[in-house]
C-alpha cells in the first residue's frame, strides 16, 4: 500500500460515516479521488499527449497551409504585374485571380463561423463514414480552421516588408515564388511572430473542442475523471494547469526564437 | 428616461418579489434522451419531466427546468442545495457518496445497438470492441467493463455514439433500453439492430443535494403515492407503447 | 579586356509606359541603343520617366508598347524566361534594398548560390574579391543595419556584381546618401566604368555624367530629347528644354 493510499484512509473512514472534512482533508479527497486513485494521473498524462500531438501538427500544417493562402491574396498576385496578352499568360492570371478569390471566400468562411461546428461537420460529415484515428480528424479540422487565421497574420507580416525588397530579389534573377521565400517570407515571419505566438496559443485550447467527437484529450481526460469521481471541477484545474504548462513552453519557445531573428537589427 | 427609470423599477421589485413568494426547486437534466427528457416544439418533454411534474404537485412546491450536459447534472445537485437532478441517473453506489438519491422509480436494462449483420450476439463478443456511449452514465460504465477503458468511446451525448456507429467507426454503441428503442423507433434506420445482452443496469433515481433531507423525504412520499395510484404504468404506455409497437412491427 | 564598342548590347524600341489605366504617361516612345561596354548617364527633371526607362530596362515595368531586346533576345516576349536575363543586368536602387536578414557575405553570395548554383567556397571567394575592391573586407559579416549609407550602397553594387552582370543599371544610386557619402560610392562607380562595364545610370551628379559617361540622354516628358557626348550636352545643347534644366542644376 503506498503512502497516499495510508494517508487515505482515515479521511475516507470519515466520508463512509458521512463525517464533515476539513479543509485540508477535502483538499486531499479531491486531490486522492481525482490523480492518484487508480493511477488516474496517468489519463491526465494521455491527453497531454494527445493534446501535444493535435497541436503540434495542427499548427504545422495550419502555419504552411496560412502561408499559402496568404500568397494567394497578396495584391502583387491580382496585378500580377507580367501579365501580357500571351494566351498561357491570360491562363495564368485567371487561374491566379480565382485562388485568390477562393483564398478571400476560405478565410471569411472560416472565421465566420464557430469552430465546434467546424469540427462537428468535418467528423460526421466529410469523414462521416471513413474508419480513421480521431487525432487525424483533430489535426485536420484544427489546421483547416487555424490556416485562416494564420493567413492574415502572415499577409499583414508580408505587407509590412519594403517592396524594395521584392525589387532587389526579382532584379537579381529570382523568380517571384523564390523571392517570396527566400528574401520577403523570413522578413515578414520576423514581425508575424508575435501575433503568430498567439494564434499557436489559441489553438492549442482551441484543441479542448474536440472532446465533442470523443477524442481523449486533455479536457475530455478531465470530463472523464469528473464523470467517475463527481468532482465538481477539480479534473479541470488540473487539465488547466496542464495547458498552462504547454502554453508556456511555446511561449519561451517563441521569444527565443523572436531574440534570435532580432539578432539583424542592431 | 424617467419612463425607464419606471420600467427598471418596476422590474426590481417584480423580480424580488417573485423570488420572495416561492423559490422553486430547479430541476436539472439533460434533454437529449427521449423518451426521458427531450426537447419537442421548443419545450422539454419526457417521462422524467411528466414525474417530477406530478412528484412536485403532490409535494407541493414549483419546479424550474434547467438543461445541461448530463456530466454537469451532478455537480449541478452537488453545489446547489435547491436542485435535484431528474435526467434518467441510475442509482450508483460512487454517486451516492456525493448526492443522496430519492427510492428508484424504474429499471429499464440496458441494450447494445449494432449494426445490422455484425454477428455480435452476447457480451462476450463485445470484448475488444470498440464500443461508444454517452459519458458519465452506466452504459459507460458497462463498457468500459467489457471491453476496457481504451476502447471505450465516450460521447457529449450519446446520439453523436449513434452518429459514429453509422459511419462504421465503432462496433457498438450501449444506451438504456427505453431510449435506445425510442430511437430506433425514430432515426428509422435499417442498418442499426437492437441486441438485448441481458446487460444489468441500476435503478434509476432521483439525486438531491445531501445537505436537503426534507427535499428528499417530500420527493420519496410523492413517489410512493404515485406508485400507488398506478402512475408509472401510466407513464410507461404513454412512453414507451410507440416502441415496443415498433419492436412488434 | 577587349571590348567591341559598337556592338550593340540593348536596343530599345518605340518603348511607352502608361499608368492608371493610361491617365499617366511616363513614356512616349522611347528609342534607345546601348553598346557593349557603353556608359550611359540618363539626366532629366523629375517626373520625366528616367526611372521608368531604367525599370523598364529589367521589365521590373512592364512596358504597355514597345520592345527590348537584349543581346539580340527580345524580352518583351511573354514567352521568354525573363528571370535568367534579369540575371545578367545588375540592378542598384535608390535606397540600396540589402536583404536586412542577411549578412553582407550571404546577401552577396544568396543569389550565385541559388541561381547560378555556384559552390559556397566559390561564391564566398568571389564575393570577398569584391568586398577588397570596394575595401570594405572586415565587414562581411555584419548585417545591413550596422553599415552606414554610403557602405550600404557599395555593398548593394558588389551584390549586383557577383551575379557577373552585363550590364549595370542605377536608379539614382547617390540621392539617398548624405553628402559626405557621395564621394566613396561614386569612386567605385568611376572604377567600374574603367573596368569596362556596361553601365546605365539615372542620376543628378553632373559632374560624374560629364567625367565618366560616354553618352548622355536627356529625357523630358517620357522621352529622349537630346543625347550625345557630355561636351555636346553640357557645352553646346541645341535644345532649349535641355538648356533650361542645366541652368537650374548646375
Amino acid at each position: 500500500m503506498s503512502i497516499f493510499e495510508q494517508w487515505w484512509l482515515p479521511i475516507a473512514e470519515l466520508v463512509e460515516n458521512r463525517q464533515p472534512l476539513n479543509f485540508f482533508q477535502n483538499l486531499y479527497k479531491e486531490i486522492y479521488m481525482n490523480a492518484i486513485k487508480d493511477d488516474r494521473w496517468l489519463l491526465y498524462l494521455d491527453g497531454l499527449w494527445v493534446t501535444l500531438k493535435v497541436s503540434f501538427f495542427a499548427i504545422l500544417a495550419g502555419t504552411l497551409l496560412g502561408t499559402v493562402l496568404a500568397v494567394l491574396r497578396l495584391p502583387s498576385v491580382t496585378d500580377y504585374r507580367y501579365r501580357g496578352n500571351h494566351p498561357l499568360k491570360k491562363l495564368g492570371f485567371g487561374v491566379l485571380r480565382f485562388f485568390c478569390w477562393f483564398a478571400k471566400f476560405y478565410i471569411d468562411l472560416i472565421r465566420g463561423t464557430p469552430l465546434l461546428l467546424q469540427v462537428l461537420i468535418i467528423n460526421f460529415g466529410v469523414f462521416g463514414s471513413i474508419r480513421i484515428d480521431k487525432v487525424i480528424i483533430g489535426v485536420i479540422a484544427c489546421a483547416l480552421n487555424s490556416a485562416a487565421y494564420v493567413a492574415e497574420i502572415v499577409r499583414g507580416g508580408i505587407m509590412s516588408v519594403d517592396p524594395g525588397q521584392t525589387e532587389a530579389g526579382r532584379s537579381l534573377g529570382f523568380s517571384g515564388l523564390a523571392t517570396m521565400l527566400w528574401i520577403v517570407l523570413p522578413q515578414a515571419a520576423k514581425s508575424a511572430l508575435p501575433s503568430l505566438c498567439n494564434e499557436f496559443i489559441a489553438l492549442i485550447k482551441e484543441t479542448s473542442i474536440l472532446s465533442y467527437i470523443a477524442l481523449t484529450e486533455l479536457t475530455k481526460a478531465g470530463d472523464y475523471i469528473r464523470s467517475r469521481t463527481y468532482s465538481a471541477f477539480t479534473p479541470y484545474i488540473i487539465s488547466g494547469m496542464l495547458y498552462l504548462l504547454l502554453t508556456l513552453i511555446l511561449t519561451t519557445l517563441i521569444r527565443k526564437l523572436e531574440r534570435r531573428l532580432r539578432a539583424s537589427d542592431h | 428616461m424617467k419612463k425607464l427609470i419606471a420600467m427598471l423599477l418596476a422590474l426590481t421589485l417584480g423580480l424580488t418579489a417573485a423570488v420572495a413568494a416561492a423559490e422553486p426547486v430547479v430541476v436539472a437534466l439533460n434533454p437529449e434522451y427521449p423518451p426521458f427528457e427531450y426537447v419537442e416544439n421548443g419545450e422539454i418533454v419526457g417521462y422524467d419531466v411528466d414525474l417530477i411534474k406530478a412528484v412536485a404537485e403532490k409535494a407541493g412546491f414549483e419546479v424550474e427546468f434547467n438543461a445541461m450536459a448530463f456530466d454537469s447534472v451532478i455537480s449541478e445537485v452537488m453545489a446547489n442545495k435547491n436542485t435535484i437532478g431528474v435526467s434518467g441517473i441510475s442509482i450508483t453506489d460512487e454517486r451516492k457518496m456525493n448526492v443522496d438519491f430519492s427510492e428508484g422509480y424504474i429499471n429499464a436494462g440496458l441494450i447494445v445497438v449494432v449494426k445490422e449483420g455484425s454477428g455480435l450476439a452476447v457480451k462476450d463478443d463485445l470484448k475488444g470492441k470498440k464500443i461508444g456511449a454517452q459519458l458519465g452514465t452506466t452504459s459507460d460504465f458497462a463498457a468500459e467493463e467489457i471491453t476496457g477503458q481504451a476502447n471505450t468511446e465516450t460521447y457529449k451525448t450519446f446520439l453523436d455514439a449513434i452518429k459514429d456507429l453509422q459511419g462504421g467507426r465503432l462496433d457498438a454503441v450501449i444506451v438504456d433500453k427505453p431510449v435506445g428503442m425510442a430511437l430506433l423507433a425514430g432515426l428509422k434506420d435499417d442498418s442499426l439492430v437492437i441486441v438485448d445482452m441481458g446487460l444489468q443496469a441500476d435503478w434509476y433515481g432521483i439525486e438531491v443535494n445531501k445537505e436537503n433531507p426534507e427535499l428528499l423525504e417530500k420527493i420519496n412520499a410523492a413517489l410512493k403515492e404515485l406508485e400507488a395510484s398506478g402512475y408509472y404504468e401510466e407513464l410507461a404506455v404513454k412512453y414507451f407503447s410507440a416502441e415496443e409497437e415498433a419492436k412488434a412491427e | 579586356m577587349t571590348t567591341e564598342k559598337n556592338e550593340v548590347l540593348i536596343s530599345v524600341r518605340g518603348l511607352e509606359k502608361h499608368f492608371k489605366g493610361g491617365e499617366l504617361k511616363a513614356l512616349r516612345g522611347v528609342d534607345a541603343d546601348i553598346c557593349r561596354g557603353e556608359v550611359v548617364v540618363v539626366i532629366g527633371p523629375s517626373g520625366s520617366g528616367k526611372s521608368t526607362f531604367l525599370r523598364c530596362l529589367n521589365l521590373l515595368e512592364q512596358p504597355t508598347a514597345g520592345t527590348i531586346s537584349l543581346a539580340g533576345v527580345d524580352i518583351t516576349d511573354p514567352t521568354v524566361d525573363i528571370n535568367l536575363h534579369r540575371q545578367k543586368m545588375g540592378m542598384v536602387f535608390q535606397h540600396f534594398n540589402l536583404f536586412p536578414h542577411m549578412t553582407v557575405l550571404r546577401n552577396m553570395t544568396i543569389a550565385p548560390i541559388k541561381l547560378l548554383k555556384k559552390s559556397r567556397e566559390e561564391a564566398e571567394a568571389k564575393a570577398r574579391s569584391l568586398l577588397e575592391r570596394v575595401n570594405l573586407e572586415d565587414r562581411e559579416d555584419a548585417y545591413p543595419s550596422q553599415l552606414s549609407g554610403g557602405q550600404k550602397q557599395r555593398i548593394a553594387i558588389v551584390r549586383a556584381l557577383c551575379m557577373e552582370p552585363e550590364v549595370m543599371l542605377f536608379d539614382e544610386p547617390t540621392s539617398a546618401l548624405d553628402p559626405e557619402m557621395v564621394g566613396e560610392v561614386l569612386d567605385v562607380m568611376k572604377e567600374l566604368a574603367l573596368s569596362g562595364m556596361t553601365m546605365i545610370c539615372v542620376t543628378h551628379e553632373m559632374g560624374f555624367a560629364r567625367e565618366v559617361a560616354d553618352r548622355v540622354l536627356f529625357m523630358d516628358e517620357g522621352k529622349i530629347v537630346e543625347e550625345g557626348t557630355p561636351e555636346e550636352i553640357f557645352s553646346s545643347q541645341k535644345e532649349q528644354r535641355t538648356k533650361d534644366f542645366l541652368n537650374k542644376v548646375l
